[in-house]
């Protein structure tokens, strides 16, 4: 017999599901919370967990652009009820509190050298994954979907964890122990 | 086959086990909950995909696969595919360990003759309880 098929989700529906596939993924793999976050508190987050130098870089327009130590971690989807990508950022150290909360390792958020950038990497890139499954299950409980593998970089320089999104695109601002972690939602291209 | 009152079998050969996840890290952690179960644990193997799983299969003696499906060069439903075709291969127990927890996958997987389905994120226990609970099936 033939599913019947979701309604499509609301862009509302979308976030919340979003947020709910967010925190469920924290609490069972990673064991941790996530807070969401208004943009005037996201915003200084950003700016705690930046360096000085790089704050001031920023500030600079003559400056070279400078690079932040942050991640990207994005996974591509094809669903019955929508196609896009998900975007996550994050600063390096969360990734690496992250991964090493994932493997059970005691890891204080500034020790770097116990959760080395392979692992590190690999295990954001699953975190995203299984963030975006999560999200599509929740969305479309009938509906199977295709995720791409993930792609994990550092962030390029000049790139700016406070920029708007365009009016297609979907942001959320979250906060994880403290630092910050920003979510896109985009909708492939037509 | 004498079982303790929470129902686990005591007196059961080791289980040697076959992780299948293109991640390095999600396959360190379903091999540390595996050795949690409190079931006897022999080899585990690991491959990043299908294909890598194959051989190992043909190579070694595996009795339970976890495998995740969304995988490079061949995802876990070719290799469940592939498994049923095989002679030899329809006693090893099979687990999905899966972001996708749609129903469709779901009854995809039952079709290919999956003991369990796993949604990640799981709790250690899901992962656990699904190897006390197939390894106490089989043992009947």
């Amino acid at each position: 017999m033939p599913y019947r098929e979701s309604p499509m989700p609301t862009p509302a529906e979308a976030d919340d599901a979003l947020y709910v596939a967010l925190l469920q993924v924290c609490d069972r793999t990673f064991f941790t919370l996530v807070e969401s976050c208004e943009p005037s508190r996201f915003a200084a987050l950003v700016k705690s967990a930046s360096s000085d130098a790089a704050l001031e870089d920023a500030a600079d327009e003559g400056a070279e652009p400078h690079q932040l130590d942050w991640l990207t971690a994005s996974v591509t989807f094809e669903g019955t009820f929508s196609s896009g990508g998900l975007e996550i950022f994050l600063p390096a150290r969360l990734a690496r509190w992250l991964v090493a909360s994932m493997l059970g390792v005691a890891l204080q958020l500034d020790d770097g050298d116990l959760i080395d950038q392979q692992q590190t990497f690999d295990g954001i890139g699953e975190f995203a994954n299984i963030v975006c499954g999560s999200w599509l299950t929740e969305l479309g409980r009938n509906q199977a979907f295709n995720l791409g593998t993930p792609a994990v970089a550092r962030v390029p320089a000049g790139w700016n964890p406070l920029a708007e999104v365009n009016n297609k695109e979907r942001r959320q601002l979250v906060c994880i122990n403290e630092l910050p972690m920003r979510l896109v939602v985009r909708p492939a291209a037509d | 086959m004498p079982e303790n009152p929470s129902g686990v079998v005591k007196s059961m050969q080791p289980v040697n086990v076959l992780i299948v996840d293109d991640s390095a890290t999600m396959r360190m952690v379903i091999r540390r909950v595996i050795d949690l179960a409190e079931v006897p644990i022999g080899t585990v193997y690991e491959a990043t995909n299908g294909l890598e799983a194959i051989r190992i299969l043909e190579a070694s003696s595996v009795h339970a696969v976890f495998t995740d499906i969304n995988m490079p060069v061949m995802s876990g439903y070719d290799l469940l595919d592939e498994m049923a075709r095989r002679k030899g291969w329809s006693d090893i127990l099979l687990v999905v360990v899966s972001t996708d927890g749609s129903r469709l996958r779901r009854e995809e997987a039952r079709e290919l003759n999956v003991h369990a389905y796993i949604q990640k994120p799981f709790r250690p226990e899901a992962v656990r309880n699904a190897l006390s609970r197939i390894a106490n099936a089989d043992a009947r």
